[in-house]
C-alpha cells in the first residue's frame, strides 16, 4: 500500500519480491493416520497444504493461526525438523527439500529457533547452554567464552551464567532460549510460539528483545503465534493459516485495515477489542437512541479530528466506544459514534467521505455489523 | 579348632569366610553392574531411538530389540544361569565360581537396565532434542550429549534400584558354586542349623543396599539442578 506520511521509516522494507530469504513454494506436509492402507490417508491430516510464501531478508514476517492450523508444521518445515511432502523450500539461496542430513545440519547452524516451552537444558547452566550450538560449531574454547558473555550480556542475563535453568523465571529462560539461538550469528530466527507461555508484562519484554535482534543485528524472524497482538507489535508482514492453508497474508497494517477472510477478522477482533460486539452493540442502543456509526480511523499521520463533522452543522457526535493503538508503527482503531440532531445525515456524509464508516443504524431502526465475525470460543489454546 | 554348634559366631572361623564372602559378591555384583550397567544404556538408548516417532524410528529394529529384552526377563535367574553354561563356557572358559556367574549376571543386567533406560528417556522432554537438532547438533550428539544428561538424575536411582536385583543374583550365583554371600549363609547358615550366620549375612547385605542407595540418592540430587 502506499506510504502514508507520517509512518516512521524503521520498517523494513518489505515486499519480499525484491530479496526473499525464505521462499515456500507449493509446499504440503501430510500426517499419516494410525492403521493401515486407506486409514492412514483418512485418520491422516494434511497440517500444511499447498503453501507458498516469500519472506523477505531482514523482515519479521508473522505466521498466526489456532491451534492445529498448521503453522508449527510450517515452520519446522524450514528448518527442516519436519520434511515436506511436495514443493520446494528455499532458504538463502539453498534449496531445503533437497539437503541431506550434513546439509541440513550446516543449514540449521544458521537458522536459530526458539520454542514456547523454551527447551533449555535443565542439566547444564545458562553459560552452557548458550555454549551448547557454538561448540556444535566447533568454536575454540577462549572464542566460545568471549560470545557467550557478549549474548548474555546482549539479552541482559550476564549475572545468571552461572545460573540453572530451573532458577529462572519463564521471561529469563526464554531470553536465554533467544541467546542460545543467536549465539553463531544466524541470518534467520524462528520463535515458535516463543510468548505464549509468559505473562503480558514478560511477553512484552520479549517482544522488545525480539525487536532489537531484528533491528540491531538485522536477523529476518519468523513469529509464530496465536497473538493478533504480538502480531501487532512485532511484525511487518502476516501470513494468517487456517487448515493447513494460508488464508491471507500481506503487510501487516494492510492486513489489519482491511482483512478478507472471516478467520482474519476474528484475529483482529481478538487483539484490537475496538469494534462493540453485537451484544455491547444491544446495550449502546439501549444508552444512545441516535444513530449508531463505527468510523475506522484513516491513516492520515495528522490524528483524526472528530469535530470536523459537526462543524457549522445542527449535530452533534459523541464517542460512545472504540479504541486507537498502534499497528506497524502507525495509528489504527476504530470508534463508535452516536450521531444525533437534525443535520446528523449530514454529518454521517461528511464522515463517509472522510474514512470507512459501518453504519449500525439507530436503536428505532437497527443494522448489522456485517463486518463482525463471531468467535469460536474454546480454540485459543495454543 | 572347628566349631559345629548350632547358632554360633566366632571371628576366628566365620570372619576370613564373611571377608571372602563379601569380596566375592562384590566382584561379581560391581562387576555386572558396570558392564551390564554400560552397555544397558546403549541396548537403551536403541530402544529408545527406535520407537515410534524416535530418531532412528524402525518397527522392525524396535521389535528385534524388544524382544530379546522380553525373551530373558521373565526366565528365572537360576535356569537362566544353566541354561546359558555352553555360552559362559566359550566365553570364560569355565562353568564354575565367580568368573562363570559374571557372565550371566551380566547379561540380565544388560537387558533390565535397557528397559529402565528406555523408560527414563521416555519421561525425559523430548522439547531438548528437538532443541539439538535445531542447533544442528546429530542424533547421535542429541541423544548422548543433552538427552541423557537431562534424564541422568532418574538413570542413577534407577541404577541404585538395579543394584538390589543384582546382588540378589549373586546370591543364586553363589548357590551354584559362585561363592559369595549367598552361598555363605546357605553353606554355613542354612546347611548347619546355624541361623547366626544366616542373619549375619543378611545384615551385611542390608548395609550393602542401604549405601548403594546412599550413594545413589547423593549423585542423583548433585546432577539435579532443580
Amino acid at each position: 500500500m502506499s506510504a502514508a506520511p507520517g509512518t516512521t521509516g524503521e520498517r523494513a522494507p518489505n515486499g519480499a519480491g525484491a530479496d526473499p530469504i525464505i521462499v515456500l513454494d507449493g509446499v504440503s506436509k501430510f500426517f499419516a493416520g494410525r492403521g493401515r492402507g486407506e486409514a492412514r490417508t483418512t485418520r491422516g491430516v494434511r497440517a500444511v497444504d499447498d503453501v507458498s510464501l516469500r519472506i523477505g531478508r531482514g523482515e519479521v514476517f508473522g505466521v498466526v493461526g489456532y491451534s492445529g492450523a498448521g503453522k508449527s508444521t510450517l515452520v519446522r518445515l524450514i528448518n527442516a525438523l519436519e520434511h515436506a511432502d511436495s514443493g520446494t523450500i528455499d532458504v538463502d539461496g539453498r534449496r531445503v527439500t533437497e539437503l541431506g542430513e550434513r546439509g541440513l545440519r550446516e543449514l540449521r547452524a544458521n537458522i536459530g529457533m526458539v520454542f514456547q516451552q523454551f527447551n533449555l537444558f535443565g542439566a547444564r547452566t545458562v553459560a552452557r547452554n548458550v555454549e551448547y550450538p557454538l561448540r556444535l560449531a566447533g568454536w575454540p574454547r577462549d572464542q566460545r567464552r568471549a560470545r557467550v558473555a557478549e549474548l548474555l550480556e546482549f539479552v541482559g542475563l550476564s549475572e545468571k551464567a552461572r545460573s540453572y535453568p530451573a532458577q529462572l523465571s519463564g521471561g529469563q529462560k526464554q531470553r536465554v532460549g533467544i541467546a542460545r539461538a543467536l549465539a553463531t550469528s544466524p541470518h534467520i530466527l524462528l520463535a515458535d510460539e516463543a510468548t505464549s507461555a509468559l505473562d503480558p508484562e514478560t511477553t512484552r519484554d520479549v517482544l522488545d528483545l525480539l525487536r532489537r535482534v531484528n533491528r540491531e543485528l538485522g536477523v529476518t524472524i519468523v513469529v509464530i503465534t496465536h497473538e493478533m497482538s504480538v502480531v501487532q507489535y512485532v511484525c511487518h508482514r502476516v501470513a494468517v493459516m487456517e487448515q493447513g492453508k494460508v488464508v491471507e497474508h500481506g503487510d501487516v497494517y494492510q492486513v489489519f485495515a482491511d482483512p478478507q477472510t472471516p478467520a482474519t477478522r476474528r484475529f483482529i477482533q481478538t487483539a484490537l477489542k475496538d469494534r462493540p460486539a453485537p451484544d455491547v452493540v444491544a446495550r449502546l442502543r439501549e444508552r444512545h437512541p441516535g444513530r449508531l456509526v463505527v468510523v475506522t480511523l484513516p491513516d492520515t499521520g495528522r490524528g483524526f479530528d472528530v469535530t470536523a463533522f459537526t462543524t457549522g452543522l445542527d449535530a452533534r457526535a459523541a464517542v460512545v466506544y472504540g479504541g486507537v493503538t498502534e499497528v506497524g508503527d502507525r495509528p489504527f482503531g476504530s470508534l463508535t459514534l452516536e450521531l444525533t440532531g437534525p443535520q446528523a445525515d449530514e454529518a454521517l456524509s461528511r464522515l463517509h467521505a472522510a474514512a470507512p464508516v459501518v453504519d449500525l443504524g439507530t436503536a428505532a431502526d437497527p443494522r448489522d455489523d456485517d463486518r463482525w465475525v463471531a468467535t469460536t470460543p474454546g480454540k485459543e489454546d495454543a | 579348632m572347628i566349631v559345629h554348634a548350632t547358632n554360633e559366631w566366632t571371628w576366628d572361623y566365620y570372619g576370613p569366610l564373611l571377608r571372602q564372602a563379601i569380596g566375592e559378591t562384590l566382584q561379581m555384583v560391581l562387576t555386572a553392574l558396570v558392564i551390564g550397567g554400560i552397555l544397558g544404556l546403549v541396548y537403551g538408548l536403541g530402544l529408545y531411538a527406535t520407537r515410534r516417532g524416535g530418531l532412528y524410528q524402525s518397527r522392525w529394529a524396535y521389535g528385534v530389540l524388544s524382544f530379546v529384552v522380553n525373551l530373558i526377563r521373565p526366565i528365572p535367574f537360576i535356569i537362566f544361569l544353566t541354561a546359558v553354561r555352553p555360552a559362559t563356557i566359550a566365553i570364560t572358559g569355565t562353568s564354575l565360581g565367580v568368573k562363570a556367574a559374571i557372565f550371566p549376571m551380566t547379561v540380565v543386567t544388560i537387558v533390565a537396565t535397557a528397559r529402565l533406560v528406555e523408560q527414563n528417556l521416555v519421561s525425559a522432554d523430548p522439547g531438548v532434542i528437538e532443541a539439538a537438532r535445531a542447533m544442528g547438533a546429530s542424533k547421535v550428539n542429541a541423544l548422548v550429549r543433552v538427552l541423557v544428561p537431562e534424564a541422568l538424575a532418574p538413570l542413577i536411582l534407577g541404577y541404585a534400584f538395579l543394584f538390589v536385583g543384582v546382588l540378589d543374583m549373586s546370591a543364586v550365583a553363589g548357590a551354584v558354586g559362585a561363592g559369595g554371600l549367598g552361598n555363605f549363609a546357605i553353606s554355613y547358615g542354612y546347611n548347619r542349623y546355624n541361623d547366626v550366620v544366616t542373619w549375619v549375612a543378611v545384615a551385611v547385605i542390608i548395609v550393602l543396599v542401604q549405601l548403594a542407595q546412599m550413594l545413589g540418592n547423593t549423585l542423583a540430587r548433585r546432577v539435579l539442578h532443580r
